[in-house]
């Protein structure tokens, strides 16, 4: 009997000791790429980094859709490379911080108010939903061409 | 004879509701109507203290308790105490800390073996309230444009809910008890905020749940004060 009584300190010690938290939730935009020619199926190889930052976000991935994370800033600029031809998308937006739990913490959803973009690879845009939240969904459809501008 | 076959068993239905009614009205009256114990007793909630053992983050407090028997087997009850619950990880330092009170009523199920049998077993309701203060010592937000910090100031609130009691309360020398209880708190009232919303109330427990389990564990003492003059035999 005693022994059992110790098992079960010992047990409930243990669980004391794993006060195990999450990290907080991330609101990113999700961006989709789609040919503007739509018998293409071009799937670029994609590198994004923000200006004036030195660190890449997403490296030579190829893929037809990302997502980027947004600054606390009124607008967010990234440069996009596809298949090595850079653009520049400039999202402009509002944020909100959001109480997530006292476990996890806080985190920030954002309403996109305006979007930017060069034109060299992108041709157009849609914002198919403005609301960047935890729930991670299409946000920004770039209409991109189907070969290199270089290449027309 | 579909009818007749309802009716038979509505007959039935009723026959079987008439019988147990009559169990219950046989019922034997109890036979200690009569005050076990006199005097005030007083009591300290051990578990309080150890309550980071099965919540997360640290939880701890102190809570006293007085009760005495107002009429055989009634038992008022005030209980009273403090609260504090920190939570430090990476990303959040949050506190919150405050006072409650506790009123209402035991009813001892238990009919005492004899007039020193002071045993009780009990279901009880309370109404509670609390006045607390939360704050957002810091809070990170990683970010791939760089780590955002902040802090949120304290906040005051209040909160109001009612309590379940089941429980027990055993004399182990004399005058002096240990007993343990389980407890369904319903909240009523909450006071709350949009940023960020109440996490903890003092004495309820975690605030976004409208219903919450607790358990406690006491010891207590009699104070033998006897107030109403009475002899036990």
């Amino acid at each position: 009997m005693r022994k059992i009584l110790y098992s079960l300190f010992l047990v409930a010690a243990i669980v004391a000791c794993q006060d195990l938290y999450d990290a907080p939730p991330q609101s990113l935009l999700e961006v989709k790429l789609t040919n503007v020619d739509t018998l293409s199926n071009r799937i670029p190889k994609v590198s994004v980094y923000g200006v004036d930052q030195d660190s890449i976000w997403i490296y030579q991935v190829q893929t037809n859709a990302f997502r980027l994370p947004l600054s606390l800033e009124e607008t967010t600029s990234f440069v996009l490379l596809l298949d090595s031809i850079a653009d520049t998308l400039t999202i402009r937006h509002s944020n909100e911080l959001i109480f997530e739990s006292a476990e996890s913490g806080f985190y920030h959803e954002f309403k996109i108010l305006d979007v930017g973009h060069s034109f060299n690879q992108i041709d157009d845009y849609e914002v198919t939903d403005s609301m960047v939240t935890k729930n991670w969904h299409e946000n920004i459809e770039l209409y991109i061409l189907s070969v290199p501008a270089g290449d027309n | 004879m579909k009818i007749l076959s309802f009716t038979f068993f509505l007959c039935l239905l009723a026959t079987i509701s008439l019988g147990q009614e009559r169990d219950l009205k046989k019922k034997p009256e109890r036979t200690d109507k009569f005050i076990h114990m006199d005097g005030l007793r007083v009591g300290l909630d051990l578990s309080r203290s150890l309550q980071h053992l099965w919540n997360k983050g640290n939880r701890y407090g102190t809570e006293l308790s007085f009760d005495m028997e107002l009429t055989p087997n009634l038992y008022p009850v005030i209980e009273t105490g403090w609260e504090r619950l920190s939570i430090n990880h990476d990303y959040l330092e949050y506190t919150s800390s405050g006072s409650y009170t506790r009123f209402g009523f035991d009813y001892n199920l238990l009919v005492a073996e004899h007039k020193k049998d002071m045993d009780i077993v009990y279901v009880g309701l309370r109404y509670g309230f609390n006045f607390a203060n939360q704050q957002v010592k810091k809070y990170m937000i990683a970010n791939y444009w760089g780590d955002i910090t902040g802090r949120l100031g304290r906040q005051n609130y209040n909160a109001q809910w009612a309590e379940f009691v089941l429980g027990i309360k055993g004399e182990i020398f004399t005058n002096f008890f240990m007993g343990w209880s389980i407890r369904g708190k319903l909240k009523m009232d909450q006071k709350d905020f949009d940023m960020p919303h109440v996490y903890f109330n003092p004495g309820y427990g975690p605030a976004e749940k409208e219903f919450n389990f607790d358990i406690s564990y006491s010891i207590y003492y009699n104070l033998p004060f006897n107030f109403r003059g009475s002899k036990k035999e």
